[in-house]
């Protein structure tokens, strides 16, 4: 083994590689701008964390009791700060445009009565900005379960009615059923300890992704060296054949290490994340890393180009990131779910999870088994296949 | 313009003689647009919940969450259940123990454990889960009232049931946009299709820097501005091929998508002018990186990581409407977002040519400025070593 020889080929092929700043571009700038511009979209989307006030306009008639209670159900919502502001009707749609309110509620006149009767009043809710927000929404929610237990106890009075329960009972009913604890009620229980965060799951999908563009940067070297004509030249030195494309190889591994473990600790640095003990990640990065690098390897023996390789590699680590979750978890089951889980990304993804629930090296059994399976069946491929002749 | 023509012709041959470009072009968009609908198959529910447990209570849940248009799935282990959720394969888990079954049967107090996703649709989901919840408790409400009034408890069940839908109601009018009217009508690739169009184009496009810099490293642009060719003419050259390019997958993609995947694309003229305005300004991008860089490898990283973080910020991987307001500003600064409000325009309110006027006028502007810059800064480049 010429290991000397082969150190020396790796330590010039990353100078060379530094030089150029493509790997500092493809390995750490763009994963990161890409994190950092997915968290700025998707971190507003559903949280809670910053609700503003609210001005809701109501209209209703005066002294109504079931527009009274439901006034009491709103001021005693704790979470959000919500002001009731009485309208007195009119274009109540132009009041909400003009902004003088954020949302309005329309209960009919004589809403009370109309309940009572066991009619089916209908209760407008003017929204603004699309009723997309997260303040709005709770507003909608709070007024939609009141009215849906307004008409429980509406229905619940009809059901008595029909049953022959005499009159004079059937407005306990109805008192009874509209002042009722809820009986099921939801507690947030804690999720899968191999459940990453929103930005946790940004940060593993975006160095899952871009781990093919940077490990790239080493064996398709060896198709450009033959490209421009320095590999003749470089087999023709006092050492084996086979040295060449193992210090490529050396060379995409130790890219594929170095920008993998900056982009987790700089993402986790960033987004204040942990992705679990040191030991178990290392062992799946050094894993994960290995299996991309005998994948690109391997698209290095079916093309003729440099240029072909670094398309089909691109291509490649596309199509694996899209279907591995890199950008979106896939969801749904059946084969699709089961192609994901097959990928390295899918793999490496899962096992950042699980590493982040505190599982060790022996918890990583089945991310591990994927990823090997890659890197056997890629190699023992790249043994098999010719090489590719170079392009006239 | 003999010579623009011509180093157009030239940009065209050496890119459909390599042929792994006819994949790259042809090939992985599509199956991009697969994955993509594939994904979102479930995109007309309001969420993916799966629950475990036993009993009565389990089985109405589901009729309640189902009633709320959302996919159920029921799963006996708890940790499945939660794992599931944690890889995004639902958005919620509910698990209902053997002593909240049991509660539930004896008619008493219930809880239930709600576990959301930790993307965005969890806590939608959450909320929806919670309405569900709020229904089988007032259906609960209503029963026992009903027995306390001397009914038994399967005619007072019956008896609910019997009387159907009746009592107050909410409806919700949103005032200026309305999302659900927005994405109404959509079939299940067309949002996808359309935002996938702009996000490759503009990818392949910049990926064609590369080729104005390897011009450049051959010499090929010093020896043909050496002639009676100003930088402007070259860059119009290798532009319009660039352009040319763009087109081609362009409207492979729109007439593939139509066909394959049944995608409404709308007024068709419509749609072809503004994909051509889109192509130009993702040719004149390619042409200013390409002036700007001087290293193929540096510009393909670079074109790569614009063409998708410009992707994400116009809208082709989120729609815009649903944006924070201070992502929409930078959002607008964009081609991707103006191409987006177009194809939208088109496809969702039909809308023709003069409806997409502004626009495309916007992206129009792009092409003014980029291109002058691109041959400005070829001029620059010529000067300097590569």
């Amino acid at each position: 083994m010429d290991t000397a020889a082969i150190l020396t080929m790796t330590a010039s092929d990353l100078r060379q590689r530094v030089r150029d700043r493509s790997v500092l571009i493809f390995g750490l700038a763009v994963p990161f701008a890409l994190m950092w511009v997915f968290n700025l979209l998707f971190s507003g989307v559903g949280s809670s964390e910053s609700l503003e006030p609210i001005t809701v306009g109501v209209v209703a008639g005066a002294d109504d009791l079931v527009v009274a209670g439901f006034l009491d159900v709103v001021d005693s919502i704790d979470a959000l700060e919500i002001t009731v502001e009485p309208l007195d009707g009119g274009d109540v749609e132009a009041v909400v445009d003009a902004g003088e309110v954020d949302m309005a509620l329309v209960f009919p006149e004589d809403f009370a009565g109309l309940v009572q009767a066991g009619g089916s009043p209908t209760v407008e809710a003017f929204t603004s900005g699309g009723g997309t927000g997260l303040e709005e929404q709770v507003v909608l929610s709070v007024a939609s379960g009141f009215l849906d237990r307004v008409a429980t106890a509406t229905r619940a009075a009809a059901a008595a009615n029909e049953a022959g329960v005499s009159g004079d009972q059937l407005t306990a009913i109805s008192q009874q059923v509209a002042t009722a604890a809820p009986t099921v009620v939801a507690e947030v229980g804690a999720g899968s300890d191999e459940q990453l965060s929103l930005q946790g799951y940004l940060v593993a999908g975006q160095t899952a992704l871009f781990m093919f563009f940077t490990v790239g940067f080493g064996v398709i070297g060896y198709l450009q060296e033959r490209d421009v004509g320095t590999l003749p030249r470089l087999q023709s030195m006092p050492m084996a054949p086979s040295a060449i494309i193992m210090a490529k190889t050396l060379t995409s591994f130790v890219l594929g290490v170095v920008a993998t473990s900056v982009l987790l600790g700089a993402g986790a640095t960033l987004f204040d994340l942990s992705f679990g003990a040191v030991v178990p990640v290392a062992v799946l990065v050094l894993v994960a890393v290995a299996a991309t690098t005998s994948l690109v390897l391997l698209i290095t023996k079916v093309v003729s180009t440099a240029e072909q390789a670094q398309v089909a590699n691109s291509i490649v680590g596309l199509v694996m990131g899209i279907l591995g979750g890199a950008f979106f978890p896939i969801g749904g089951s059946g084969w699709l779910a089961l192609v994901s889980d097959l990928t390295p990304p899918a793999a490496f993804i899962r096992g950042l999870g699980i590493t982040n629930g505190g599982g060790g090296v022996a918890d990583l059994a089945t991310p591990l088994a994927i990823l090997a399976a890659f890197l056997v069946v890629s190699v023992v491929l790249w043994f098999v296949l010719p090489q590719r002749e170079a392009a006239a | 313009m003999t010579a623009t023509m011509a180093i157009s012709g030239t940009a065209l041959r050496r890119f459909f003689r390599d042929r792994s470009n006819f994949f790259f072009v042809f090939v992985l968009p599509l199956v991009l647009i697969v994955l993509i609908g594939l994904q979102f198959s479930d995109a007309a529910s309001s969420g993916r919940v799966v629950v475990t447990g036993d009993g009565d209570l389990v089985d109405e849940l589901e009729t309640s969450f189902e009633q709320l248009d959302m996919v159920v799935t029921r799963e006996s282990d708890v940790d499945n259940a939660t794992t599931a959720v944690a890889r995004g394969r639902a958005d919620a888990a509910v698990e209902v123990d053997d002593d909240a079954a049991a509660a539930w049967d004896e008619g008493g107090e219930v809880s239930v454990t709600v576990v959301p996703g930790s993307q965005a649709a969890g806590q939608a989901v959450l909320q929806t889960v919670q309405t569900g919840l709020a229904d089988l408790s007032n259906e609960r409400a209503a029963v026992t009232a009903l027995v306390a009034a001397g009914i038994d408890e399967a005619t007072a069940a019956d008896a609910f049931d019997a009387v159907g839908d009746m009592g107050p109601a909410l409806t919700v009018t949103a005032v200026g946009d309305d999302l659900g009217e927005e994405f109404a009508g959509l079939g299940r690739f067309d949002l996808g299709a359309a935002q996938q169009l702009s996000l490759f184009v503009f990818l392949a496009s910049l990926a064609g820097s590369a080729s104005l810099i390897q011009s450049r490293e051959y010499g090929v642009t010093r020896r043909e501005l050496s002639g009676p060719l100003t930088t402007r003419e070259v860059i119009g050259g290798e532009a319009l091929g660039r352009f040319v390019i763009a087109m081609v997958q362009g409207v492979y993609i729109v007439l593939g998508t139509a066909l394959l995947f049944d995608v409404d694309w709308g007024n068709m003229a419509a749609t072809m002018v503004v994909l051509a305005a889109f192509c130009g300004v993702s040719a004149a991008a390619a042409m200013v990186l390409g002036s700007l860089m001087d290293n193929a490898n540096a510009a393909n990283g670079v074109g790569v990581g614009l063409g998708l973080v410009l992707a994400a910020l116009g809208g082709s991987m989120f729609p815009p409407e649903l944006f924070p307001d201070g992502i929409l500003v930078v959002s607008r600064l964009t081609p991707h977002y103006w191409a987006y409000q177009a194809y939208a325009e088109i496809q969702r309110n039909g809308g023709g040519l003069a409806d997409v006027g502004p626009e495309v006028a916007v992206l129009v502007a792009f092409i003014l400025v980029l291109l002058p810059l691109g041959s400005w800064l070829l001029g620059k480049a010529s000067q300097r070593a590569i």
